[in-house]
């Protein structure tokens, strides 16, 4: 999960590409958008919302791209950055926007694609996660969905790297609690 | 709250996420930090990778002057802010807190002088 230098300089070439050419843009689209789309979802549990929130931030990343400077964090990075953003705006709509997540509709045939749904193994922890307050979840996925060290979920939610550790450890105490002795 | 508790975990979590199922120790902490490293599969949906693809194609990227990216960033932190003040849990660093006060000190500062302004009698006449 963790990117190695070899990996991140292929990351660099590619967003310089996407850069001088927005065609090369899908390059980025296609190595990131099963973790992006996977981030939202965990964080919603909504299909259609992960849906809209992993589009607007792929809307955001191709309107920022000319701006976009290499500091040498992953890419991956600025594009948790702007989806968890667009997550907390979502946030603040007016409850009647927002979408739980529904059982698999028993008369629809699910698509391979989609049987990981269906499959779903986790979802008490799922829905533990879901009912931490909303930084110690995303620290918390930031860290063992997205596999990065507190320093990198720092840079995403712009705050030191102590910070980040204290939100895992609230948000692993709070899941412990939750979840009882039997996770 | 335990910062040696906090440092502990994580190097829990490091070693966990680096030597994948039982490097994190035993019992129930170990339990937890299994389930939450084999919770998270990364998800494919093609439908919807192809959906958002074509929904990208229409869409015509409109490239922002520095300017604009700097009132889209005060408008963040002016909606952070409210987030806060509203007690969601958002954090906010202190250079956003401090901007922020500077932004209010200034504003006071301008409406006093304009109401002075408006309050004396010469001003308004001329």
């Amino acid at each position: 999960m963790r990117k190695t230098e070899a990996e991140l300089e292929e990351e660099r070439l590619l967003v310089e590409a996407a850069q001088r050419d927005h065609a090369a843009f899908h390059r980025l689209y296609d190595r990131y958008f099963d973790q992006i789309y996977s981030y939202v979802y965990y964080h919603c549990g909504s299909r259609e919302q992960a849906e809209d929130v992993t589009a607007a931030t792929f809307q955001r990343a191709l309107e920022d791209l000319p701006n976009f400077s290499w500091r040498g964090v992953p890419y991956s990075a600025w594009l948790y950055r702007v989806a968890s953003n667009l997550l907390a705006r979502d946030r603040r709509r007016p409850a009647w926007l927002e979408l739980k997540e529904e059982a698999p509709l028993a008369s629809a045939e699910p698509e391979p694609d989609e049987l990981w749904l269906v499959k779903e193994q986790d979802g008490e922890l799922h829905e533990a996660i879901r009912k931490l307050p909303p930084d110690q979840r995303q620290a918390i996925l930031l860290r063992f969905f997205a596999g990065m060290r507190n320093r990198e979920v720092g840079k995403v939610m712009n705050r030191s790297e102590g910070a980040i550790k204290l939100l895992v450890f609230r948000g692993v105490s709070n899941l412990r609690r939750e979840m009882g002795e039997a996770p | 709250m335990s910062h040696k508790g906090a440092d502990h975990l994580s190097e829990s979590i490091d070693r966990w996420l680096g030597a994948g199922a039982g490097g994190g120790g035993v019992g129930h902490l170990a339990d937890v930090l299994g389930a939450l490293s084999d919770a998270f599969p990364e998800v494919s949906d093609e439908l919807a990778k192809e959906r958002v693809r074509r929904r990208l194609a229409g869409f015509n990227p409109r490239s922002r002057t520095p300017q604009e990216l700097l009132v889209e960033r005060a408008a963040d932190s002016v909606e952070r802010i409210g987030r806060s003040l509203a007690g969601e849990g958002e954090y906010l660093p202190w250079p956003t807190i401090a901007g922020a006060a500077a932004v209010l000190v200034v504003a006071a500062v301008a409406l006093a002088w304009l109401r002075r302004r408006g309050l004396d009698p010469a001003a308004t006449e001329a």
